[in-house]
């Protein structure tokens, strides 16, 4: 008995005493779990894919100020997040493939600066939505060079239904725009929203491709780039954008 | 639907049509810029509306209706296309900035 009160004093010590975020995880009453990544914890993981390849649908990655080099492709439903916002957590591709793939529906990313992907893929950005119902907010996106593949934007919404992609600032940091995009949404990606976004420097802003339909774009700021929007998709709805300084035109090519 | 944007300051053109069909362009700001349009063959019939926008470069004409200028792609043979100058007019242009 005297043992098992001291066991139990104990436990209750270390969940007063000792700050949660020094395990790898917690776990809220509803079962979902919160993985930590970086900062001074004693039991944080030190990379988003360790992170990633533990938790479970629903569960939260919350990630600490750092640059983390890594290619992160989530096959779970989580929400990832940093925790002081997109100026000091940084997921850096290094120059190799891209930085961030999203394939499993339900994901909200938000609060990172995303960079430096790779040039080898048939399709290459900093970050790929391939799902459903995915939230990319809050982010930077930075595109640094000029790349050779099929396609290349910052951020596409590829192949999936109802992604939003919203509040982000997207800028391809080079003087050579070419033909990069800001934000692409390709391969029959449907009812895509792209909202409230900075976009700039880009050869196109926000380019839809054919069959991507209801796509609707609209309160975004796109300034600076050769060409504000260019839309092949059906039933796009083009709403209160800020476009100016866009050297060429801002082109809607519709058809219903 | 291109809707209540403000289109400001864009180097060639600020809206510009290709071969839209059932396009409403409308309440839209257009500073420093204008519309453009450009229609092929197969979309002559196309009904598009482009009504109620603000333009701060003014060009109408009598009846005050704001003219939209653009191309008819009519003839393409081997890898030349025949074009003719078309002109269309937003016939209630707003007249303050929406």
């Amino acid at each position: 008995m005297r043992l098992q009160r001291y066991a139990l004093f104990l436990v209750v010590l270390t969940v007063l005493v000792i700050p949660t975020n020094t395990y790898a995880y917690t776990q809220e009453s509803s079962g979902i779990s919160i993985w930590y990544v970086g900062g001074a914890g004693a039991g944080n993981l030190t990379s988003i894919t360790d992170a990633v390849l533990q938790a479970s649908n629903k569960d939260v990655i919350q990630v600490y100020p750092g640059t983390y080099y890594e290619n992160i492709v989530v096959n779970v439903s989580i929400k990832l997040t940093s925790v002081q916002g997109y100026h000091d957590t940084i997921i850096d591709g290094n120059q190799t493939g891209i930085p961030l793939i999203i394939n499993a529906d339900d994901c909200e990313i938000s609060g990172f600066t995303i960079k430096n992907p790779g040039d080898s893929f048939e399709h290459i950005s900093c970050a790929s939505l391939r799902a459903d119902s995915c939230n990319f907010s809050n982010n930077m996106v930075v595109m640094k060079k000029v790349y050779h593949a099929d396609t290349k934007s910052a951020v596409e919404a590829a192949e999936g239904t109802n992604n939003v992609i919203s509040d982000n600032i997207i800028v391809l940091d080079h003087h050579n725009p070419l033909i990069e995009s800001g934000v692409l949404v390709r391969d029959n990606a449907y009812n895509t929203e792209i909202k409230r976004n900075n976009i700039s420097k880009f050869a196109i802003g926000v380019k839809v491709e054919r069959k991507c339909n209801d796509t609707r774009v609209f309160k975004n700021h796109i300034y600076n780039n050769s060409n504000a929007i260019i839309s092949y998709g059906n039933k796009c709805n083009i709403s209160q954008n800020i476009l100016y300084n866009n050297t060429w035109w801002f082109i809607a090519l519709l058809k219903k | 639907m291109i809707k209540r944007n403000k289109v400001k300051d864009n180097g060639l053109y600020g809206i510009y049509l290709v071969g839209c069909k059932g396009c409403t362009v409308t309440e839209n700001n257009l500073l420093n810029c204008s519309v453009y349009t450009f229609k092929y063959l197969e979309t002559i019939f196309r009904k598009n509306k482009i009504t109620n926008n603000y333009y701060s470069m003014k060009d109408t004409n009598i009846l005050g209706w704001q003219k939209i200028f653009g191309e008819m792609q009519i003839l393409a043979y081997f890898e030349s296309t025949w074009e003719v100058s078309i002109k269309t007019y937003d016939k209630n242009p707003s007249t303050n900035p929406i």
